[in-house]
């Protein structure tokens, strides 16, 4: 086990959306789970055998993390701007940052290995949370998490009592942007015989991949 | 003033896009391309392009120079449209964190961009988040490629092919990312689907350049679009689905529910050999 810590960044998303949300910080009331992303980058920092892993992130997913083998927490505001966001990160010297890819926020885990990597000139790498694959990384570079969507592990049953009684400060929300309702998705039934679903569905497929 | 679409990484199909926003507002549109035959950018020209920036780059890293260095002695950009891959994002963000002063606002996936403002949908919600782009300053955008249209090629365009200087930084770093993204289409196949119907399911997966996944409980999100064929679970038991969901099934399902659109039809292998045939 190393000495040196890791620091895995960990993104909040909102379980529900008032409907009366306009503006960004509307969504404070909201409860929140981890992204999927971000489980898979505490898998791969557990696998990497450190005995110090930093989870830093929005409060109320933090317990999760600790949870999930984080030994310390580091709280941030929730923040709609990657370089705001970032700029709450602790800025001590981490073996390694670990950023999931978060797909699903309004920036990626990409974006803010990008901020990361300027700001402190550090290499991005990717990386898998396959304990299969033992990758050696570089010395102080900020991994990237790739997330193919399938599980990641689970709660650790012996850190839920720890978690769970570790006093967590809370954070704000911070952002201008504005949050607008769409319209309802209407499903569509596909009727006709073969020729014609397939015509239907390859119109379909032929948008979404732009083929 | 001027709307710059990043070129690289599929991005030419960005210029469709860029092309109606500059027609609208009387913006030049340019794309930003690295060093490669003449044919490659007389083609962005007829896809919208009124002039083409090159640059000799031999790595992602040395992006994050050109594109700011050419956004500060330009001084007329107005936006910065990327497609959207784990390289890209990681310029944008490399970019913003340079000179965050010059840069404003930042969005990742947008699902669409205007001349005002930048949008995508949160999650699995029916809500978007909207960023207002700001007038003196330069917006960064990724862009997902299927919210937009495919760029039509007319070859009656005229545009110019200018040269950027790379000016070597000692400040650059290695990004060792690839230009895929996790919003690939999945064609999603159901327990127990096997045989014929497996094989095309591949086949078209790999036509369509995604992948086909055989459905286990491990699987936990989709995040791109997905064709769900005979997903036979219950609800409760289904991935989060993130992208556009099409479902194909020989009975109806569950799934059926939450698709955006689904059939049912006995005839499964058949409308699999209808895909692979257009």
């Amino acid at each position: 086990m190393s000495d040196r810590k890791l620091l895995v960044y960990v993104q909040a998303l909102p379980v529900s959306i008032s409907s009366s949300a306009r503006k960004f910080k509307d969504i404070e009331t909201s409860e929140f789970r981890m992204s999927h992303s971000s489980r898979a980058a505490l898998s791969l920092a557990i696998s990497l055998g450190f005995s110090h892993i930093v989870a830093a992130g929005f409060p109320p997913i933090l317990q999760e993390a600790l949870a999930r083998g984080a030994t310390e927490i580091f709280p941030t505001p929730l923040c709609d701007d990657p370089l705001e966001q970032v700029s709450y990160l602790p800025d001590e010297d981490f073996s390694h940052m670990i950023v999931g890819e978060n797909p699903d926020w309004i920036f990626s885990g990409a974006s803010i290995c990008g901020i990361l990597a300027e700001s402190r000139k550090i290499v991005i790498e990717m990386g898998r949370p396959n304990p299969d694959e033992r990758k050696v990384f570089s010395d102080g570079s900020v991994i990237l998490v790739i997330d193919s969507g399938e599980s990641s592990g689970t709660i650790d049953v012996r850190r839920i009592k720890y978690s769970t009684s570790s006093k967590i400060n809370p954070e704000g929300v911070l952002g201008s942007s504005n949050i607008s309702k769409l319209e309802e998705r209407r499903p569509e039934t596909i009727a006709g015989d073969a020729t014609e679903i397939s015509q239907a569905i390859w119109r379909k497929i032929r948008r979404i991949v732009g083929n | 003033m001027t709307i710059i679409v990043f070129s690289e990484f599929g991005g030419e199909n960005l210029l469709g896009k860029a092309r109606e926003l500059g027609d609208a507002s009387g913006e030049k549109v340019a794309a930003l391309t690295s060093k490669g035959s003449s044919d490659k950018d007389q083609k962005l020209i007829f896809l919208g392009a009124d002039e083409v920036l090159i640059c000799d780059v031999k790595s992602v890293g040395e992006w994050i120079s050109v594109i700011s260095d050419y956004v500060k002695s330009d001084g007329s950009s107005r936006m910065i449209i990327f497609p959207l891959s784990f390289s890209s994002s990681a310029i944008m963000g490399a970019i913003y964190a340079r000179d965050k002063g010059r840069f404003s606002p930042f969005l990742d996936g947008a699902d669409t961009v205007e001349l005002d403002s930048a949008a995508r949908k949160i999650g699995t919600f029916n809500f978007a988040l909207e960023r207002k782009l700001i007038s003196d300053k330069v917006a960064l955008i990724s862009l997902r490629t299927a919210s937009v249209s495919k760029p039509f090629e007319d070859t009656s365009r005229y545009g110019e092919v200018r040269k950027l200087e790379l000016i070597p930084s000692k400040n650059s770093f290695q990004i060792l990312l690839d230009n895929s993204n996790s919003e690939e289409f999945t064609v999603l196949v159901g327990r127990g689907v096997t045989g014929t119907t497996a094989e095309l399911a591949e086949l078209v997966a790999s036509k369509y350049r995604g992948r086909a996944r055989q459905y286990s409980s491990r699987i936990e999100v989709v995040y791109g679009p997905c064709l769900a064929i005979e997903m036979g679970s219950k609800l409760r038991d289904l991935p989060e689905f993130n992208g556009e969901l099409i479902s194909i099934s020989s009975r109806a399902l569950p799934i059926n529910s939450i698709a955006d659109a689904s059939a049912v039809i006995p005839e499964l292998d058949a409308v699999l050999q209808g895909l692979l045939s257009y």
